[in-house]
Protein backbone atom coordinates (compact mmCIF):
# COMPACT_ATOMS: atom_id res chain seq x y z
CA UNK A 1 0.00 0.00 0.00
CA UNK A 2 1.29 3.46 -0.79
CA UNK A 3 0.65 6.73 0.98
CA UNK A 4 -2.14 8.79 -0.58
CA UNK A 5 -2.98 12.28 0.63
CA UNK A 6 -5.99 14.35 -0.34
CA UNK A 7 -5.62 17.21 -2.80
CA UNK A 8 -6.70 19.70 -0.13
CA UNK A 9 -4.09 18.41 2.28
CA UNK A 10 -1.38 18.63 -0.36
CA UNK A 11 -2.35 22.23 -1.14
CA UNK A 12 -2.41 23.13 2.53
CA UNK A 13 0.98 21.55 3.21
CA UNK A 14 2.45 23.32 0.18
CA UNK A 15 1.50 26.66 1.72
CA UNK A 16 2.67 25.62 5.20
CA UNK A 17 5.92 23.78 4.43
CA UNK A 18 6.79 24.46 0.79
CA UNK A 19 10.39 23.38 1.17
CA UNK A 20 9.87 20.55 3.62
CA UNK A 21 6.84 18.80 2.16
CA UNK A 22 8.83 15.83 0.83
CA UNK A 23 10.47 15.41 4.21
CA UNK A 24 7.08 15.33 5.90
CA UNK A 25 5.66 12.82 3.41
CA UNK A 26 8.71 10.63 3.92
CA UNK A 27 8.00 10.56 7.67
CA UNK A 28 4.30 9.90 7.11
CA UNK A 29 5.35 6.73 5.31
CA UNK A 30 7.48 5.47 8.22
CA UNK A 31 6.09 3.68 11.29
CA UNK A 32 6.42 5.45 14.66
CA UNK A 33 9.23 4.25 16.93
CA UNK A 34 8.13 2.23 19.99
CA UNK A 35 8.62 4.38 23.04
CA UNK A 36 7.59 3.95 26.63
CA UNK A 37 7.58 5.75 29.94
CA UNK A 38 8.60 4.11 33.20
CA UNK A 39 5.80 4.49 35.72
CA UNK A 40 7.59 5.59 38.87
CA UNK A 41 4.38 5.18 40.88
CA UNK A 42 5.06 1.44 40.69
CA UNK A 43 8.79 0.98 40.28
CA UNK A 44 12.09 2.77 39.88
CA UNK A 45 13.62 3.53 36.49
CA UNK A 46 16.69 1.37 37.25
CA UNK A 47 14.65 -1.68 38.34
CA UNK A 48 12.33 -1.40 35.36
CA UNK A 49 15.15 -1.11 32.83
CA UNK A 50 16.86 -4.10 34.40
CA UNK A 51 13.70 -6.21 34.01
CA UNK A 52 13.26 -5.11 30.40
CA UNK A 53 16.89 -5.81 29.53
CA UNK A 54 16.43 -9.35 30.84
CA UNK A 55 13.52 -9.66 28.39
CA UNK A 56 15.82 -8.63 25.53
CA UNK A 57 14.88 -4.95 25.28
CA UNK A 58 17.61 -2.39 24.69
CA UNK A 59 16.17 0.85 26.15
CA UNK A 60 17.60 4.19 24.97
CA UNK A 61 16.67 7.43 26.76
CA UNK A 62 14.54 10.04 25.01
CA UNK A 63 16.67 13.17 25.62
CA UNK A 64 13.82 15.61 26.32
CA UNK A 65 12.01 13.45 28.89
CA UNK A 66 12.80 12.30 32.42
CA UNK A 67 11.28 8.84 32.27
CA UNK A 68 10.91 8.13 28.54
CA UNK A 69 12.81 5.55 26.46
CA UNK A 70 12.98 4.17 22.94
CA UNK A 71 12.46 0.40 22.92
CA UNK A 72 14.46 -1.75 20.56
CA UNK A 73 13.64 -4.25 19.17
CA UNK A 74 10.02 -3.20 18.82
CA UNK A 75 7.05 -5.23 20.04
CA UNK A 76 8.51 -6.67 23.25
CA UNK A 77 7.58 -3.96 25.76
CA UNK A 78 3.96 -3.61 24.67
CA UNK A 79 3.33 -7.34 25.07
CA UNK A 80 5.34 -7.81 28.25
CA UNK A 81 3.96 -8.66 31.67
CA UNK A 82 5.54 -5.42 32.93
CA UNK A 83 3.22 -3.46 30.68
CA UNK A 84 0.21 -5.37 32.01
CA UNK A 85 1.33 -4.70 35.57
CA UNK A 86 1.62 -0.98 34.89
CA UNK A 87 5.38 -0.64 35.29
CA UNK A 88 5.58 0.90 31.82
CA UNK A 89 3.22 2.95 29.67
CA UNK A 90 3.53 2.96 25.89
CA UNK A 91 3.52 6.64 24.90
CA UNK A 92 4.83 8.80 22.08
CA UNK A 93 8.02 10.75 22.84
CA UNK A 94 6.56 14.19 22.07
CA UNK A 95 3.38 13.41 23.98
CA UNK A 96 5.59 13.04 27.08
CA UNK A 97 6.89 16.58 26.61
CA UNK A 98 3.31 17.92 26.79
CA UNK A 99 2.83 16.79 30.41
CA UNK A 100 6.37 17.86 31.33
CA UNK A 101 5.59 21.36 30.02
CA UNK A 102 2.75 21.64 32.54
CA UNK A 103 5.32 21.88 35.40
CA UNK A 104 3.28 19.70 37.72
CA UNK A 105 4.48 19.43 41.31
CA UNK A 106 3.30 17.15 44.10
CA UNK A 107 0.30 18.70 45.84
CA UNK A 108 -1.08 20.50 42.78
CA UNK A 109 -4.69 20.28 41.66
CA UNK A 110 -4.58 19.31 37.99
CA UNK A 111 -7.34 19.07 35.40
CA UNK A 112 -6.90 17.02 32.22
CA UNK A 113 -9.90 18.21 30.24
CA UNK A 114 -9.79 15.75 27.31
CA UNK A 115 -8.04 12.90 29.06
CA UNK A 116 -8.86 9.60 27.32
CA UNK A 117 -7.17 7.19 26.83
CA UNK A 118 -4.94 8.51 29.60
CA UNK A 119 -1.30 8.73 28.43
CA UNK A 120 -0.91 12.25 29.70
CA UNK A 121 -3.15 11.74 32.73
CA UNK A 122 -1.08 8.79 33.95
CA UNK A 123 2.05 10.84 33.31
CA UNK A 124 0.64 13.77 35.32
CA UNK A 125 -0.27 11.35 38.13
CA UNK A 126 3.33 10.18 38.13
CA UNK A 127 4.56 13.78 38.40
CA UNK A 128 2.13 14.38 41.29
CA UNK A 129 3.68 11.40 43.06
CA UNK A 130 0.44 10.53 44.87
CA UNK A 131 0.05 14.01 46.40
CA UNK A 132 -2.58 16.49 45.24
CA UNK A 133 -5.50 15.92 42.91
CA UNK A 134 -5.91 14.83 39.31
CA UNK A 135 -9.27 15.23 37.61
CA UNK A 136 -9.33 13.28 34.35
CA UNK A 137 -12.30 14.20 32.21
CA UNK A 138 -13.57 13.01 28.88
CA UNK A 139 -16.82 13.40 26.99
CA UNK A 140 -17.06 9.83 25.66
CA UNK A 141 -18.39 7.01 27.85
CA UNK A 142 -16.46 4.38 25.84
CA UNK A 143 -13.21 6.31 26.06
CA UNK A 144 -13.68 6.94 29.79
CA UNK A 145 -13.60 3.15 30.30
CA UNK A 146 -10.19 2.95 28.63
CA UNK A 147 -9.07 5.94 30.68
CA UNK A 148 -10.16 4.31 33.96
CA UNK A 149 -8.43 1.05 33.04
CA UNK A 150 -5.15 2.82 32.34
CA UNK A 151 -5.30 4.85 35.57
CA UNK A 152 -5.96 1.63 37.50
CA UNK A 153 -3.12 -0.22 35.77
CA UNK A 154 -0.74 2.61 36.67
CA UNK A 155 -1.83 2.57 40.32
CA UNK A 156 -3.15 6.14 40.47
CA UNK A 157 -4.80 6.84 43.83
CA UNK A 158 -5.45 10.59 43.84
CA UNK A 159 -7.73 10.76 40.80
CA UNK A 160 -11.33 11.58 40.01
CA UNK A 161 -12.60 10.41 36.62
CA UNK A 162 -15.42 12.49 35.20
CA UNK A 163 -17.65 12.11 32.16
CA UNK A 164 -18.63 15.62 31.10
CA UNK A 165 -18.64 17.95 28.15
CA UNK A 166 -15.32 19.78 28.47
CA UNK A 167 -16.86 22.91 26.94
CA UNK A 168 -18.87 23.55 30.12
CA UNK A 169 -16.54 22.04 32.71
CA UNK A 170 -14.78 25.32 33.52
CA UNK A 171 -18.02 27.07 34.40
CA UNK A 172 -18.63 24.53 37.18
CA UNK A 173 -15.20 24.77 38.79
CA UNK A 174 -13.95 28.29 38.13
CA UNK A 175 -10.43 29.03 39.39
CA UNK A 176 -10.11 25.63 41.11
CA UNK A 177 -7.02 24.15 39.44
CA UNK A 178 -3.30 24.96 39.64
CA UNK A 179 -2.67 23.26 36.30
CA UNK A 180 -4.94 22.57 33.33
CA UNK A 181 -4.16 20.48 30.29
CA UNK A 182 -6.27 20.93 27.17
CA UNK A 183 -5.05 18.20 24.84
CA UNK A 184 -7.77 18.99 22.36
CA UNK A 185 -9.37 16.65 19.82
CA UNK A 186 -7.96 17.55 16.41
CA UNK A 187 -7.57 16.52 12.78
CA UNK A 188 -4.50 14.42 13.77
CA UNK A 189 -2.24 15.54 10.90
CA UNK A 190 0.77 15.18 13.19
CA UNK A 191 0.18 11.47 13.62
CA UNK A 192 -0.83 10.63 10.05
CA UNK A 193 1.67 7.73 10.06
CA UNK A 194 -0.61 5.91 12.54
CA UNK A 195 -3.61 6.04 10.22
CA UNK A 196 -3.15 6.97 6.56
CA UNK A 197 -6.91 7.31 6.04
CA UNK A 198 -6.73 10.59 7.98
CA UNK A 199 -4.41 11.94 5.28
CA UNK A 200 -6.46 10.53 2.42
CA UNK A 201 -9.77 11.99 3.60
CA UNK A 202 -8.58 15.29 5.08
CA UNK A 203 -10.40 18.46 4.05
CA UNK A 204 -10.02 21.99 5.48
CA UNK A 205 -13.66 21.86 6.57
CA UNK A 206 -12.56 19.37 9.25
CA UNK A 207 -10.12 21.91 10.71
CA UNK A 208 -12.67 24.73 10.49
CA UNK A 209 -15.27 22.66 12.33
CA UNK A 210 -12.93 21.33 15.04
CA UNK A 211 -11.51 24.82 15.56
CA UNK A 212 -14.84 25.96 17.02
CA UNK A 213 -14.85 23.06 19.49
CA UNK A 214 -11.22 23.70 20.40
CA UNK A 215 -11.95 27.35 21.18
CA UNK A 216 -14.78 26.37 23.54
CA UNK A 217 -12.48 23.85 25.24
CA UNK A 218 -9.59 26.28 25.72
CA UNK A 219 -11.95 28.93 27.14
CA UNK A 220 -13.44 26.38 29.53
CA UNK A 221 -10.01 25.14 30.61
CA UNK A 222 -8.86 28.70 31.24
CA UNK A 223 -11.89 29.41 33.43
CA UNK A 224 -11.01 26.38 35.56
CA UNK A 225 -7.48 27.72 36.12
CA UNK A 226 -6.63 29.70 39.26
CA UNK A 227 -4.80 33.03 38.96
CA UNK A 228 -1.07 32.29 38.75
CA UNK A 229 -1.79 28.82 37.35
CA UNK A 230 -0.44 27.28 34.15
CA UNK A 231 -2.43 25.81 31.28
CA UNK A 232 -1.03 23.89 28.32
CA UNK A 233 -2.98 23.74 25.08
CA UNK A 234 -1.79 20.99 22.76
CA UNK A 235 -2.87 19.26 19.59
CA UNK A 236 -1.31 16.59 17.42
CA UNK A 237 -2.09 18.48 14.24
CA UNK A 238 -0.43 21.04 11.99
CA UNK A 239 -3.26 23.29 10.87
CA UNK A 240 -3.04 26.91 12.15
CA UNK A 241 -6.84 27.11 12.48
CA UNK A 242 -6.61 24.40 15.17
CA UNK A 243 -3.50 25.84 16.80
CA UNK A 244 -2.42 29.49 16.62
CA UNK A 245 -5.94 30.72 15.76
CA UNK A 246 -7.36 29.03 18.88
CA UNK A 247 -4.69 30.44 21.18
CA UNK A 248 -4.94 33.91 19.59
CA UNK A 249 -8.66 33.98 20.30
CA UNK A 250 -8.06 33.05 23.94
CA UNK A 251 -5.58 35.94 24.30
CA UNK A 252 -8.07 38.29 22.70
CA UNK A 253 -11.00 37.21 24.86
CA UNK A 254 -9.22 36.99 28.24
CA UNK A 255 -7.04 39.94 29.34
CA UNK A 256 -5.47 37.86 32.11
CA UNK A 257 -4.13 35.22 29.70
CA UNK A 258 -0.54 35.42 28.51
CA UNK A 259 1.89 33.10 26.76
CA UNK A 260 5.23 31.97 28.15
CA UNK A 261 8.18 30.25 26.50
CA UNK A 262 8.38 26.46 26.43
CA UNK A 263 11.55 24.59 27.34
CA UNK A 264 11.97 21.90 24.69
CA UNK A 265 15.12 20.41 26.22
CA UNK A 266 16.93 19.95 22.94
CA UNK A 267 13.99 18.80 20.84
CA UNK A 268 14.15 20.48 17.44
CA UNK A 269 11.08 22.59 16.69
CA UNK A 270 9.66 25.59 14.83
CA UNK A 271 8.16 28.66 16.44
CA UNK A 272 4.40 29.20 16.16
CA UNK A 273 3.14 31.19 13.18
CA UNK A 274 2.54 34.92 13.50
CA UNK A 275 0.34 34.86 10.43
CA UNK A 276 -0.99 32.40 7.91
CA UNK A 277 -3.01 32.80 4.75
CA UNK A 278 -4.04 36.40 5.55
CA UNK A 279 -4.85 35.66 9.21
CA UNK A 280 -2.77 37.54 11.80
CA UNK A 281 -2.17 35.83 15.12
CA UNK A 282 0.35 38.29 16.59
CA UNK A 283 4.02 38.17 17.55
CA UNK A 284 3.22 36.56 20.92
CA UNK A 285 2.57 33.38 19.00
CA UNK A 286 6.33 32.91 18.65
CA UNK A 287 6.23 31.61 22.22
CA UNK A 288 4.20 28.63 21.04
CA UNK A 289 5.96 25.72 19.36
CA UNK A 290 5.37 23.45 16.38
CA UNK A 291 7.10 20.11 16.33
CA UNK A 292 7.01 18.33 12.98
CA UNK A 293 7.45 14.57 12.57
CA UNK A 294 10.74 15.11 10.71
CA UNK A 295 12.06 17.01 13.75
CA UNK A 296 11.00 14.56 16.46
CA UNK A 297 11.33 11.39 14.41
CA UNK A 298 7.89 10.60 15.78
CA UNK A 299 4.65 12.55 16.24
CA UNK A 300 3.96 16.14 15.21
CA UNK A 301 2.56 18.43 17.91
CA UNK A 302 1.60 22.02 18.62
CA UNK A 303 1.97 23.39 22.14
CA UNK A 304 1.16 26.64 23.88
CA UNK A 305 1.93 27.36 27.53
CA UNK A 306 -0.43 29.90 29.03
CA UNK A 307 -0.40 31.55 32.44
CA UNK A 308 -3.31 33.25 34.15
CA UNK A 309 -2.09 36.56 35.55
CA UNK A 310 -2.56 37.18 39.27
CA UNK A 311 -5.07 39.98 39.86
CA UNK A 312 -3.68 43.28 41.14
CA UNK B 1 -20.65 6.82 46.79
CA UNK B 2 -20.28 6.82 50.56
CA UNK B 3 -17.15 6.01 52.56
CA UNK B 4 -17.31 2.86 54.66
CA UNK B 5 -17.84 3.34 58.40
CA UNK B 6 -14.80 2.90 60.61
CA UNK B 7 -16.25 -0.29 62.15
CA UNK B 8 -16.81 -1.76 58.69
CA UNK B 9 -13.25 -0.91 57.61
CA UNK B 10 -11.92 -2.58 60.75
CA UNK B 11 -14.01 -5.67 60.03
CA UNK B 12 -12.71 -5.76 56.46
CA UNK B 13 -9.08 -5.44 57.58
CA UNK B 14 -9.70 -8.21 60.16
CA UNK B 15 -11.08 -10.49 57.46
CA UNK B 16 -8.05 -9.79 55.28
CA UNK B 17 -5.86 -10.85 58.21
CA UNK B 18 -7.87 -13.94 59.05
CA UNK B 19 -8.79 -15.23 55.61
CA UNK B 20 -6.10 -13.91 53.28
CA UNK B 21 -3.49 -13.85 56.07
CA UNK B 22 -2.14 -10.44 55.11
CA UNK B 23 -1.67 -7.16 56.94
CA UNK B 24 -2.53 -4.03 54.99
CA UNK B 25 -2.11 -0.36 55.74
CA UNK B 26 -4.54 1.92 53.97
CA UNK B 27 -3.27 4.91 55.95
CA UNK B 28 -5.64 7.84 56.34
CA UNK B 29 -7.38 7.00 53.08
CA UNK B 30 -11.09 6.35 52.83
CA UNK B 31 -12.53 3.07 51.57
CA UNK B 32 -15.58 3.40 49.36
CA UNK B 33 -17.89 0.58 48.23
CA UNK B 34 -18.88 0.88 44.59
CA UNK B 35 -21.12 -2.12 43.90
CA UNK B 36 -20.49 -5.83 43.22
CA UNK B 37 -18.42 -5.87 46.42
CA UNK B 38 -15.74 -3.63 44.90
CA UNK B 39 -13.83 -1.38 47.26
CA UNK B 40 -11.93 1.71 46.15
CA UNK B 41 -9.35 3.58 48.15
CA UNK B 42 -9.72 7.37 48.06
CA UNK B 43 -7.66 10.05 49.83
CA UNK B 44 -10.00 12.29 51.90
CA UNK B 45 -9.14 15.49 49.98
CA UNK B 46 -9.80 13.72 46.66
CA UNK B 47 -13.18 12.53 47.97
CA UNK B 48 -14.01 16.07 49.04
CA UNK B 49 -13.02 17.49 45.64
CA UNK B 50 -15.10 14.86 43.85
CA UNK B 51 -18.19 16.25 45.57
CA UNK B 52 -17.93 19.48 43.56
CA UNK B 53 -16.96 17.96 40.18
CA UNK B 54 -19.50 17.41 37.42
CA UNK B 55 -20.14 13.92 36.02
CA UNK B 56 -18.06 11.90 38.49
CA UNK B 57 -17.68 8.29 37.31
CA UNK B 58 -14.98 7.01 39.61
CA UNK B 59 -12.50 8.11 42.20
CA UNK B 60 -9.38 6.63 43.71
CA UNK B 61 -8.06 3.14 43.13
CA UNK B 62 -9.85 -0.22 43.00
CA UNK B 63 -8.06 -2.16 45.74
CA UNK B 64 -10.24 -5.05 46.83
CA UNK B 65 -13.39 -7.09 46.44
CA UNK B 66 -15.34 -8.22 49.49
CA UNK B 67 -18.12 -10.70 49.14
CA UNK B 68 -18.02 -14.11 50.85
CA UNK B 69 -14.30 -13.58 51.33
CA UNK B 70 -11.95 -10.63 50.73
CA UNK B 71 -9.56 -10.49 47.78
CA UNK B 72 -6.96 -7.89 46.84
CA UNK B 73 -6.46 -6.53 43.33
CA UNK B 74 -2.99 -6.16 41.81
CA UNK B 75 -3.01 -2.51 42.91
CA UNK B 76 -4.54 -3.41 46.30
CA UNK B 77 -1.32 -5.31 46.99
CA UNK B 78 0.51 -1.95 46.89
CA UNK B 79 -0.80 -1.48 50.45
CA UNK B 80 0.49 -4.78 51.83
CA UNK B 81 2.66 -4.55 54.94
CA UNK B 82 3.22 -8.25 55.45
CA UNK B 83 1.84 -11.59 54.40
CA UNK B 84 1.96 -15.04 55.95
CA UNK B 85 4.22 -17.36 53.91
CA UNK B 86 1.29 -19.76 53.43
CA UNK B 87 -0.64 -17.01 51.66
CA UNK B 88 2.01 -16.12 49.10
CA UNK B 89 2.94 -18.20 46.08
CA UNK B 90 6.12 -17.46 44.15
CA UNK B 91 5.44 -17.87 40.46
CA UNK B 92 7.84 -18.58 37.65
CA UNK B 93 7.54 -16.80 34.31
CA UNK B 94 5.20 -19.36 32.73
CA UNK B 95 2.99 -19.46 35.81
CA UNK B 96 2.89 -15.67 35.98
CA UNK B 97 1.75 -15.49 32.35
CA UNK B 98 -0.92 -18.14 33.01
CA UNK B 99 -1.98 -16.18 36.10
CA UNK B 100 -2.35 -13.02 34.00
CA UNK B 101 -4.47 -15.00 31.53
CA UNK B 102 -6.87 -15.83 34.35
CA UNK B 103 -5.34 -19.21 35.27
CA UNK B 104 -5.74 -21.74 36.69
CA UNK B 105 -2.26 -22.18 38.16
CA UNK B 106 -1.28 -25.25 40.14
CA UNK B 107 -0.07 -23.96 43.51
CA UNK B 108 -0.60 -27.01 45.76
CA UNK B 109 -2.86 -27.12 48.77
CA UNK B 110 -1.43 -24.12 50.59
CA UNK B 111 -4.47 -22.09 51.52
CA UNK B 112 -7.94 -21.24 50.24
CA UNK B 113 -6.87 -17.75 49.25
CA UNK B 114 -3.40 -16.88 48.01
CA UNK B 115 -1.48 -13.94 46.56
CA UNK B 116 0.77 -14.46 43.54
CA UNK B 117 4.23 -12.90 43.32
CA UNK B 118 6.45 -12.74 40.28
CA UNK B 119 9.95 -11.33 40.68
CA UNK B 120 8.90 -9.24 43.66
CA UNK B 121 5.74 -7.84 42.05
CA UNK B 122 2.35 -8.87 43.42
CA UNK B 123 -0.21 -10.14 40.93
CA UNK B 124 -3.29 -9.91 43.16
CA UNK B 125 -5.12 -12.71 44.89
CA UNK B 126 -6.56 -16.02 43.75
CA UNK B 127 -9.05 -18.55 45.07
CA UNK B 128 -7.63 -22.06 45.42
CA UNK B 129 -9.85 -25.12 44.87
CA UNK B 130 -9.64 -28.45 46.66
CA UNK B 131 -7.16 -29.83 44.13
CA UNK B 132 -4.73 -26.98 44.70
CA UNK B 133 -5.45 -25.02 41.55
CA UNK B 134 -5.49 -21.24 41.96
CA UNK B 135 -8.01 -19.13 40.04
CA UNK B 136 -6.66 -15.55 39.92
CA UNK B 137 -9.20 -12.77 40.32
CA UNK B 138 -7.90 -10.79 37.33
CA UNK B 139 -10.58 -8.69 35.64
CA UNK B 140 -11.24 -9.64 32.02
CA UNK B 141 -9.93 -6.34 30.65
CA UNK B 142 -6.63 -6.90 32.43
CA UNK B 143 -5.98 -10.44 31.19
CA UNK B 144 -3.50 -11.42 28.50
CA UNK B 145 -5.69 -12.38 25.54
CA UNK B 146 -5.64 -16.12 24.74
Amino acid sequence: MSLVISEELRNFLLTLLPERLDLLLEHYAKPLPETFRVNTLKTSVERCLQLLREDGVEPRPIPWTRHGFYAEPQGIVSTSIWHLLGLVYIQGPVSMLVSETLEVEPGHRVLDLCAAPGSKSTHIAQLLGGKGLLVSNDVSRTRVKALSSNLQRCGVVNVVVTLADGRWFGNRVKGFFDRVLVDAPCSSLGIGMKDWSVLKHYSQRISQRISRLQKSLIFSGFKALRPGGIMVYATCTLHPLENEAVVAELLEKFDDASLVDIATLGLEHDRGLEEWNGLFFGSEMRKTIRIYPFQSGAEGFFMAKIVKKESG
Amino acid sequence: MKPMERSEVEKFIRELEQQLKVVVDFGENLLVKTGEGKIRLVPPDVFEAAMVMPGVQQMGLYVAKWRRYPTLTIEGCMFLCSADHTAVVELDREQALTWMKGGPVDVGKKAQLVIGVYRGFYLGSAVVDRTGRAYPQIPKWRRIPE
